[in-house]
């Protein structure tokens, strides 16, 4: 065992705010080691962020202090050193990445310029800038010297980040701090960065800390793992233990929300409530009241630190010293199946609720004095699906492919440029704004950002009424609010919260909010544009199980789009994987997931992290980013990035290839003669 | 960029032609030839010859929009409307009604306008931003607060207090320079300093208390916090990374008022005794001078879309992320 590069002890950092003091960071410990990468694993709020800020003293002040601890860099005590000299250890042995590449970036000073300031003193001018030409290279992006005089947004976000390794490397750092470094980022694009971190720590033999919410990152990128709830760390264990025995309920807990493809057909295992308010003393054990192995002393006493040799825990469960007797047991590991089975997984719809052919939608790009249209950026170009009564439809694919776009066309929020819409017997393209809008209660959308998605004036109340009385649904006013408080039970909130402001509640309470909001008006068809992206795992599986248990209920369709596949797998009944505005491969869940048959589809999946790192998943490399839809690459507009692009898939674009009545794609690697250059 | 400019100065023509034809109505429908010449010859004792000879001489004898008796394209140039408000459009301001040649005037009175006007903008957003980084850069402290208090104070006083204050106390009680007047080279200095000083001063308040929230805004956002996290000092994190980033909604709010500051003050101008534009046009209004008011407006309007036009260009100069087009 080498000696600890960096040892944090007791490290405390609180905010004093006008709710009382937050207690952000509660008295954390742990060890970081020359070439090893230390994972800080935690929901939104539970102070991992900040506990990075603390090890630079970089915490928002006045706010935010730093109230007790320790962290020992080498010999020397980081949080006593001053200001002046801080600076010699800020980017100069500890350097951070942050998880926005977009903002964390200066937009107006140029790429170069900004890694130069990260240079230790002392390099002369020709010197300095053929040194971050040199690292712009070693990050992998090419045509460094361009790239230099670019501003951050002339790159794309993966090339961004790489930038921001670069300057993080800059100075040639023990100890890198990644906070989230791929959260904002695609998987294809996530799995590139992911590897380049990883190369550069075995070149330079840097200890990396890894800041992260993603179990599937952890697993690819962790020597050890520490678990952080509410403030503290609750678990800490060397990646092989902590994945095959997590100890802490909170960690077992955490893998068992994830949702899987084993775990269809079954609810998944949320945990209840959210993470508590740092801005209180705790008694307790903090997760006890969402535990549900927690009994009377843990609400009284908080557990203390049982310490393993490489492992430690901090619950009562495992301490010697207090009988578990009175420890309820836990819960049975594969949860008992809802009660109504989902729709079988096989077999085709039965009848269909939608169906669009040959949708496009075009935004035309304006050029010169008269502002003439010079060209046309194809968002969507060409999709055709179909969604059944009562099934999920998944829609995959990265930022950009145009996902969101087909959910707008099909509500008819942007009018589609050409091809048709018919809901349920009916052309949705061809009615007039009046004739759509007793049309619309039939169809409901789900955005994505549940904070910017409702309206933070109006009572949760009369967001819920807004659309009834629009469609003149519910009769009395009475009628409606007993109608109202009937929804919001229905999604699991209490009655009185029609009488309260968005604001008043947690992200996964909001998103409850919002789809009591869709189903205001008994729709038949909700589009979920990415619902669950910006919550939290555990409430993440509180909200799938409730459009699940939704979907049984009252025979709902969903139009699910997403870029997280392990959704897909748990929820969605049928896939279409979606690119620049296309869809390249679609069929059943089981069909596409299983033997995907497109190198976009095959690449895309096998980027996503998996938990289960010692299957020997092979990574297939996709270079590059996603074009620009206002100017696709000739040919097949996948084959730029495409490992297995022939000659003909620079010529013409694909036809479709049948695998099954259901399964389909777009790819010359099946083409037969006869049915290629359908298109184009 | 050129495209967008022309399509810009395109646009520019149907607002002109709007507010020439407003000014028109306002000054010739809303208050008649007859009504001017009433009021510039007095109400009592006027006989309707001395009305009508008022009105030839000024040419508004003219038909307002159809010369019906005049012959060929004279029946549409041939009007009030023509000669009083189409040259509007080539700067052809006509002479003011007490006969003087307004373009003329205009072209002499520019400068002094200028000599104030311009040594008190670019003054004032130097002091300004200058006192908006020292608050953002001690920005929680005792001098940010009360800081923030001054300026509220400083905003709430009359410009009008700063300048009788300014005026007792620097010329009547020190003499240190003439209390109002002008003079044309370099003795004009000695009357340029008061007014630019309490311009400036007038300004302070509510300047430094914007900027300092633009500051704000800056030094929270995440590209500081990777600044500091690369080991740079505070100051250069302020100058090389805030400033820049605030600077952009600083310069393109002050831009705008570029080309008006050929105009003058109003204020600054009658209460110092500047010969320029500003004092011009007060001394217009207090006589009943049509023409010369009519001239203001609409060269302050032309003055105002360049400004305007100037304002989306400084965009592209000072922030690389926009394009125009």
């Amino acid at each position: 065992m080498t000696k600890a590069l960096l040892k944090v002890e007791g490290l405390k950092t609180w905010f004093d705010t006008p709710e009382g003091t937050v207690r952000a960071v509660d008295g954390i410990s742990f060890e970081l080691r020359r070439g090893e990468t230390l994972a800080l694993l935690g929901e939104s709020g539970c102070g991992k962020s900040i506990s990075a800020l603390s090890l630079l003293q970089l915490v928002p002040e006045p706010a935010g202090r730093i109230v007790a601890g320790r962290v020992m860099l080498g010999d020397q005590d980081v949080l006593a050193i001053p200001e002046r000299d801080m600076r010699k250890i800020r980017g100069r042995r500890i350097a951070v990445i942050f998880q926005e590449p977009q903002t964390s970036l200066n937009p107006v000073l140029t790429i170069g310029t900004q890694i130069r300031e990260a240079l230790p003193e002392g390099f002369s001018d020709r010197r300095a800038r053929e040194r971050v030409v040199a690292l712009l290279t070693s990050v992998g992006i090419a045509d460094a010297e361009r790239r230099y005089h670019e501003y951050p947004h002339q790159l794309s976000g993966g090339m961004k980040q790489r930038a921001m390794i670069a300057m993080a490397l800059a100075s040639e750092p023990d100890i890198l701090i990644a906070d989230e470094p791929t959260t904002a980022l695609d998987v294809t694009i996530q799995a590139q960065i992911l590897r380049l971190l990883k190369e550069l720590q075995q070149k330079t033999g840097m200890a990396v800390l890894l800041i992260t919410h993603d179990l599937g990152v952890v697993a690819e990128m962790a020597d050890h793992v520490a678990v952080m709830y509410a403030g503290q760390i609750v678990e800490s264990a060397p990646r092989k233990t902590f994945f095959a025995e997590p100890r802490h309920p909170y960690a077992r807990k955490l893998f068992r929300s994830l949702p899987s493809r084993f775990k269809r057909g079954q609810a998944l295992d949320a945990i209840p409530g959210s993470v508590p308010s740092l801005a209180q003393a705790f008694h307790g054990c903090r997760f006890a009241e969402r535990c549900d192995q927690a009994w009377d002393l843990c609400r009284q006493k908080a557990p203390r630190w049982i310490n393993k040799t490489e492992s430690g825990v901090r619950c009562h469960l495992y301490d010697p010293d207090i009988p578990t007797t009175e420890a309820v047991a836990e819960a049975p590991s594969a949860p008992p199946s809802t009660k109504d089975a989902p729709p079988s997984p096989a077999g085709p719809a039965n009848e269909v609720l939608l169906r669009m052919t040959d949708l496009k939608v075009h935004f035309p790009i304006h050029k010169g004095v008269f502002r003439r249209v010079v060209g046309h950026v194809k968002a969507v170009d060409g999709v055709s699906l179909e969604i059944g009564k009562g099934r999920t439809l998944a829609l995959v694919g990265e930022s950009g492919c145009g996902k969101t776009t087909v959910g707008k066309g099909i509500l008819q929020l942007i009018r589609p440029t050409a091809g048709s819409v018919t809901f349920d017997g009916e052309e949705l393209t061809a009615l007039s704004e009046r004739a759509l809008r007793p049309m619309r209660r039939r169809f409901q959308v789900i955005f994505q950002d549940p904070y910017a998605s409702l309206n933070p004036r109006m009572l949760v109340g009369d967001i819920l009424e807004e659309g009834m009385r629009a469609q003149d649904l519910g009769g009395h006013p009475q009628d409606r609010a007993a109608r109202t408080e009937a929804l919001l039970r229905h999604v699991g909130l209490p009655a009185e919260a029609r009488n309260r402001y968005p604001h008043e509640f947690s992200g996964g309470q909001r998103q409850r909010i919002s789809i009591a909001r869709a189903l205001a008006v008994d729709p038949q068809l909700i589009v979920c544009d990415e619902p669950t992206s910006a919550l939290d795992v555990s409430v993440q599986a509180q909200i799938l199980n409730l459009l699940k248990q939704l979907q049984d209920e009252l025979g709902l369709s969903y139009l699910f789009i997403t870029h997280n596949l392990s959704v897909v797998e748990y929820l969605a009944h049928e896939v279409a994987v979606m690119y620049l505005g296309r869809i390249v491969e679609k069929g059943l869940v089981h069909e596409v997931l299983e033997s995907p048959k497109h190198p976009y589809t095959q690449a895309l999946l096998s980027a996503v992290p998996r938990i289960d790192t010692d299957t020997g998943r092979k990574v297939i490399r996709l270079e590059g980013d996603i074009p620009s839809p206002s100017n696709p690459p000739a040919g097949c507009h996948f084959h730029p990035r495409c490992p297995e692009a022939t000659a003909a898939c620079r010529e013409s674009y694909p036809g479709p290839s049948r695998f099954s009545a259901t399964h389909e794609t777009c790819c010359h690697l099946y083409a037969t003669g006869a049915n290629t250059g359908k298109r184009d | 960029m050129i495209a967008y400019i022309v399509r810009r100065l395109l646009y520019a023509v149907p607002i002109l032609i709007g507010v020439n034809l407003l000014t028109f109505a306002l000054f010739f429908f809303v208050n008649s030839p007859d009504d001017m010449a009433r009021i510039h010859l007095g109400m009592k004792r006027v006989t309707p010859e001395a009305i009508a000879k008022w009105k030839e001489d000024r040419g508004y004898d003219k038909p307002l929009l159809y010369n019906s008796r005049a012959a060929g394209a004279d029946k549409f140039t041939d009007t009030i409307f023509f000669r009083h408000s189409v040259r509007l459009f080539v700067f052809d301001f006509g002479r003011s009604d007490q006969g003087r040649n307004i373009g003329r005037d205009i072209m002499s009175r520019m400068w002094p306008s200028l000599a104030i006007a311009l040594p008190t903008f670019l003054v004032g957003i130097l002091v300004n931003i200058t006192f908006a980084m020292l608050l953002a850069f001690f920005r929680g402290s005792y001098l940010d607060t009360w800081g923030v208090v001054v300026a509220v104070i400083m905003m709430s006083i009359s410009t009008l207090f700063y300048v009788i204050g300014g005026q007792y106390l620097v010329s009547k009680l020190l003499h240190l320079v003439p209390i109002s007047g002008y003079d044309t080279g370099v003795e004009a200095i000695k009357f340029i300093i008061l007014p630019v000083i309490i311009g400036v001063i007038g300004g302070i308040g509510s300047s430094t208390r914007l900027y300092r929230t633009f500051f704000l805004e800056e030094i929270n956002k995440d590209y500081v916090r990777t600044a500091r996290a690369k080991g740079l000092s505070e100051l250069r994190v302020l100058f090389h990374h805030v400033l820049k980033n605030a600077m952009i909604p600083i310069l393109t709010g002050v831009v705008v008022i570029i080309p008006l500051l050929f105009i003058g003050s109003l204020i600054m101008e009658s209460f110092f005794g500047i010969p320029g534009l500003g004092s011009y046009t007060i001394d217009a209004i207090n006589s009943q001078d049509f023409a010369i008011v009519r001239a203001m407006v609409f060269l302050g309007s032309v003055l105002y879309i360049i400004g305007l036009i100037l304002t989306d260009i400084s965009y592209t100069v000072v922030d690389p992320r926009v394009r125009l087009n």
